[in-house]
């Protein structure tokens, strides 16, 4: 919703969030295939760092699931979905790369955007994220137990219900994850854009301070949010 | 009529945080108390709250969302 059009490529409108996107998609495998390379036993200091990313999301999988195996099934796709989020929300926060801009049409349009305060990008992670969580489930527990969480005649008319509204809590949970994170981003762009309107000078500082906050608290609630779900459907 | 609108906006906006504004304030509260009586459990009571809180914020987030697509109709 409301990206600007840069170019239309084959009919495919192309965005300034797509831009962003792209340039955090080869901003990430850089990164790790840069730290896969050089990989020892010794750490240098860019491994360092992302070992340490990597040891804090284990020790917090390992708190909500109290499963090694759980732990080491859920583990990668969380530090990638994390990695991802977390680099796309901060990397407009390089200074004077929301600067570069071009003129289409007599209008000045940005070339990077936050790409999460797209609402088809948080939409598009959100489905990765639910239809990731109902595939571990099948994965680990198998078809029968997995349908057992959502098709149940023990006690009959009680616990058929709960199947039922469970079964529609999974559709609310993927609007819920996109709506969560494209407002806070947004949220943070337009208080941000209000407080350049008012005075640029210093007033702004506090407010830069608190969306670097919120953007690193976003990624982390989203990517504990996915942990929970997960751990939900994957133990019988 | 655009200054109906303009007015909507500002009161989904002012009631619709209402809620959630008491909401985060009573997780945190207690959740600050409760690592206080118990400092070892912190990190799983943190983890807790800041779920929570997410959950409580989201309906103002929803709030802000029907503000943007109402000012944008």
């Amino acid at each position: 919703m409301h990206s600007n059009l840069l170019i239309k490529l084959c009919g495919f409108p192309f965005t300034n969030t797509v831009t962003t996107t792209i340039i955090v998609d080869i901003m990430v495998i850089i990164l790790i295939s840069g730290i896969k390379y050089k990989l020892n036993i010794i750490p240098n200091a860019l491994q360092n760092v992302f070992e340490l990313i990597l040891i804090y999301f284990e020790d917090i999988i390992f708190k909500i699931t109290n499963s090694k195996k759980q732990t080491r099934a859920i583990s990668p796709w969380i530090f990638s979905l994390f990695l991802f989020l977390v680099i796309s929300n901060l990397i407009t926060k390089i200074p004077g790369l929301e600067l570069l801009s071009i003129a289409i049409a007599a209008r000045c349009i940005k070339c990077f955007k936050v790409s999460t305060s797209d609402l088809n990008v948080t939409f598009a992670l959100s489905l990765i994220a639910i239809i990731l969580t109902h595939f571990l489930s099948i994965k680990y527990i198998g078809l029968r137990n997995y349908c057992k969480k959502f098709i149940n005649f023990k006690y009959f008319p009680i616990l058929f219900f709960v199947g039922i509204l469970e079964l529609f809590n999974e559709i609310t949970k993927i609007i819920s994850f996109a709506f969560r994170l494209y407002g806070n981003m947004i949220a943070g762009e337009k208080i941000l854009t209000t407080m350049y309107s008012i005075c640029p000078f210093i007033i702004p500082i506090p407010f830069i301070c608190l969306e670097f906050m919120i953007s690193i608290m976003q990624s982390l609630i989203f990517v504990i949010l996915t942990i929970v779900f997960m751990h939900n459907l994957t133990y019988i | 009529m655009k200054m109906l609108i303009d007015l909507s906006g500002g009161l989904i906006m002012g009631i619709g945080s209402l809620g959630p504004a008491l909401a985060i304030g009573l997780i945190g509260s207690k959740a600050l108390e409760a690592i206080g009586r118990n400092p070892e459990s912190s990190d799983k009571i943190m983890i807790n709250m800041l779920m929570a809180m997410s959950f409580a914020e989201a309906i103002a987030i929803y709030s802000f969302i029907t503000v943007l697509l109402n000012l944008h109709m």
